[in-house]
């Protein structure tokens, strides 16, 4: 069985907007979502600065029940909550309402993929325990102090399990751990197991709240963050000469994808398609893509053979573009290789410009900017692009939208992750 | 078709898969003199812990076992595990022959803390000089990050595994790394066949790795209602599968074993559904009746009636291995399989249900079969 796959529903909430209208909006606008830190005392840090979303969105019904539940159950965590807010939105827009995933489909024929990591306060969490314990020759006392439901939180697939239940989902549930390509591939996931005909209805996306001490402390050890302090708005500076790394991010985004005909069936507006997928591995470094590209160029390839598409067909890339020295340097490689002299010409920008890196997030955000291109033939730009590398020597879009005559017919969006991870996806116009 | 052309594994029942496959039949026959493979926990002191013993596994040394020595020193525990599996299971000749590109690596890994000595110092050197009862955010990431390995943050990333393997054999091809669950064992090794059958890969590697004995995720497992039922342990299995047999399967004495039909589901709140149920009644009707289950089964009777029920109305012979080896996290769904796998072989099943359930809810089945090369 292979099935067509649409979208029909969207949602997000990032550090530059509570929703996708927000969030389109500000991408197109070229408002930057960096700022310095305000929620925990960053004095010490090389970096200060990082992309926040300011105050969570309000939910209501089912999903103000979930976080509800679930604070009391174990604590909701920070990427959990992020991902109730997008998927409510993204629910409501496919159509879904209170009864959950019933009100899409059978139970069993709706799932969830989503990515996501490790949680991440249990290192400070233990700190500031183990303070209780000043002048103790180990750490042994504090253990039995840590909060209920700490395992759960910890565990990667604690939001999927927290949305699954919301919704009554009985489909297969994935929960995707690849560093900065998890959404991506969760995605991938989602489009593989609704054109194998396993799923009508794949909840897809991904969720991460990275700016706290450990993650700040680790990347800039790693050398991996912008310390770019006196301008935080100007420090995500994809292929620009002065990108000196990335910065940290948190948000959600949802997508709600389907087989075209099952969408059809039951009356719900596609707002894209998703073409193809492509999953590479660089057996490389940990941090670093091999400099000739090599990596992205077999994803893009492979999404593309998936799509069955020519490169030539592709009007627009939304590009991993983290603005670190080497990240952008093999993307820019890659690229050229995978589109030849199509490399030039094609439009290509990157979402983290404006809203940091969302890690495990990135690839479903950037996605959702991708069918917001599709649907209104514009293509954002790339803010702080004032000086460009002359070796990221491609069709960067610098700061401002840019409407593309006669509107986009496909877009292919890049995630690459630590650990030698790349996807691709390709998307379509609605049908 | 789904052929399983190799495996490899490190557990507590040996290194490597002659070891651990040798000591499996000792404790399942009972012929054995030990009916566990548990030994007394000595990673960390247990005064006070519900438990005492744990699934080790003994005379593991990453810096001398593992191809790349320098290597080690980037790796967590689960990390070494799992590269030794995947070079085991990377031997011989199944993956001869095809380019890395077309080589996938479908993986889930369990995710490791930093270990408390570790944190340890750090800490230490973060509190606050006038109230050394408190610490101090600034110092801790001032005089505190030095002590801090910034290799820390890259270990526990849930992909890392997958990495160090892939990038010690060389694989180049599509790869999924699936966040821990004893359940995701199952769903790597399905859509490790899924990819094959769709053509995304010609060959590919499939791996399981967890390392449950740190002293603070032990902690953890408590809070989970894990321990005391079963002790904690460590492990990683790896296969490699193929759409069709290699030379060395064709001419094995033995029959091989091939995955038939898998299933995946979420038990989730649907009033009156046995998620279990509809899926291994799935896979029975599409492959037929199993002579051996392995079955998930660790002594919670709330959440295993369900399970029990099915497996009393099969009346198929059923094997439990967590009670005997410990509670080896995502990669105990992969060490059933590899077991049955190993009774396929040896002659003892011709189909064989292994079952798995995350404490999350989430439920995969798989059915193997003996098959004979053509």
């Amino acid at each position: 069985m292979s099935r067509k796959v649409v979208v029909t529903g969207l949602g997000a909430v990032t550090p530059i907007g509570d929703d996708v209208a927000e969030t389109w909006e500000g991408l197109v606008a070229g408002r930057s979502g960096v700022r310095n830190i305000e929620r925990f005392d960053a004095s010490g840090f090389s970096t200060r600065f990082a992309a926040q979303v300011s105050s969570l969105p309000s939910l209501d019904g089912i999903w103000a029940q979930a976080s509800e539940r679930w604070g009391a159950v174990d604590q909701l965590d920070r990427k959990s909550r992020l991902m109730l807010s997008a998927a409510s939105e993204a629910w409501t827009q496919a159509g879904g309402d209170e009864r959950g995933a019933v009100s899409l489909g059978h139970p069993e024929r709706v799932g969830i993929c989503l990515g996501s990591e490790v949680g991440r306060k249990l290192l400070e969490e233990v700190a500031q325990r183990s303070a209780r314990f000043a002048g103790t020759e180990s750490l042994e006392p504090v253990i039995p102090h840590l909060p209920a439901g700490e395992m759960a939180r910890m565990r990667p697939s604690h939001p999927a399990r927290v949305l699954a239940a919301t919704l009554g989902c009985q489909g297969p549930t994935r929960t995707v751990s690849t560093a900065c390509t998890s959404s991506a591939g969760a995605i991938a996931e989602a489009l593989y197991l609704v054109r194998r005909g396993s799923l009508d209805v794949a909840i897809c996306g991904g969720t991460d709240a990275l700016v706290e001490g450990f993650m700040l402390s680790g990347f800039s050890l790693l050398g991996a963050l912008s310390s770019r302090n006196d301008a935080p708005e100007r420090a995500s500076r994809p292929f620009d000469l002065e990108r000196d790394g990335f910065v940290l991010s948190e948000g959600a985004g949802i997508l709600i994808v389907e087989a075209e005909e099952h969408a059809r069936a039951r009356g719900a507006v596609p707002l894209g398609r998703i073409l193809g997928a492509g999953l590479s591995n660089n057996a490389y470094r940990i941090t670093d893509s091999p400099p000739d590209g090599t990596g992205p160029l077999v994803s893009m390839m492979a999404a593309l053979e998936d799509a069955r598409l020519a490169p030539d067909a592709v009007d627009y890339i939304n590009a991993h573009g983290t603005s670190t020295q080497m990240n952008d340097l093999s993307e820019t490689r890659g690229i050229r290789r995978a589109l030849g002299a199509q490399a030039e010409q094609v439009r290509i920008s990157s979402s983290k410009s404006m809203l940091g890196h969302l890690v495990a997030a990135c690839g479903a955000v950037e996605a959702i900017a991708c069918i917001k291109s599709l649907q209104t033939g514009q293509v954002h730009g790339t803010i702080n692009l004032e000086n460009p590398d002359p070796e990221c020597d491609l069709n960067y879009l610098a700061s401002g939208a840019e409407a593309v005559p006669g509107g986009l017919g496909v877009a292919l969006s890049n995630s690459f992750g630590f650990g030698g991870c790349n996807a691709s996806l390709v998307f379509g116009a609605a049908p | 078709m789904t052929w399983i052309l190799s495996t490899g594994m490190v557990s507590p029942l040996g290194l490597g898969r002659e070891e651990s496959i040798s000591s499996w039949r000792d404790l399942h026959s009972g012929t054995g003199e030990t009916t566990s493979a548990l030994l007394p926990n000595k990673r960390w002191p247990t005064e006070g812990f519900p438990r005492r013993d744990a699934g080790l596994v003994v005379g593991f040394n990453a810096r001398k076992q593992l191809p790349d020595r320098k290597a080690t020193k980037l790796m967590s525990r689960e990390s070494q595990l799992a590269v030794y599996a995947a070079v085991e299971a990377g031997a011989g000749d199944a993956l001869d022959g095809v380019p890395a590109e077309d080589i996938g690596a479908f993986a889930t890994a369990g995710y490791e803390v930093s270990s408390l000595p570790e944190s340890e110092a750090m800490l230490a050197a973060s509190r606050r000089e006038d109230d050394p009862s408190r610490l101090s955010l600034a110092k801790l990431f001032g005089e505190g990050r030095d002590c801090y390995n910034p290799l820390s943050p890259l270990k526990i990333l849930p992909n890392m595994p997958l990495f160090h393997a892939t990038s010690t054999l060389g694989l180049r091809g599509p790869h999924l790394s699936l966040g821990s669950s004893p359940a995701s064992g199952l769903v790597a090794l399905g859509e490790a066949s899924d990819a094959l059958a769709d053509g995304d890969c010609e060959r590919a590697l499939v791996l399981g790795s967890d390392c449950q004995l740190e002293e603070f995720r032990a902690q953890l497992l408590v809070e989970a209602q894990i321990v005391p039922s079963l002790a904690p342990a460590e492990g990683a299995v790896a296969m490699v599968l193929g759409r069709s047999p290699t030379p060395s399967t064709k001419a094995a004495a033995c029959p091989s074993a091939r995955l038939v039909a898998w299933e995946a589901g979420q038990q989730s709140r649907v009033a009156g559904k046995d998620l279990p149920a509809e899926l291994y009644s799935g896979l029975i009707e599409a492959s037929g009746q199993p002579d051996l289950i392995f079955s998930y089964l660790w002594g919670l009777p709330d959440t295993e009636e369900s399970e029990r029920t099915l497996l009393r109305k099969l009346g198929t012979r059923v094997v439990c291995t967590r009670p005997m080896l410990g509670w080896m996290g995502a990669a105990h769904g992969l060490l059933d399989v590899a077991l049955g796998v190993a009774e396929i072989e040896a002659g003892n099943a011709q189909r064989v249900l292994v079952t798995a359930r995350g404490v999350l809810g989430d439920i995969a089945a798989v059915m193997l079969e003996a098959g004979v090369p053509v």
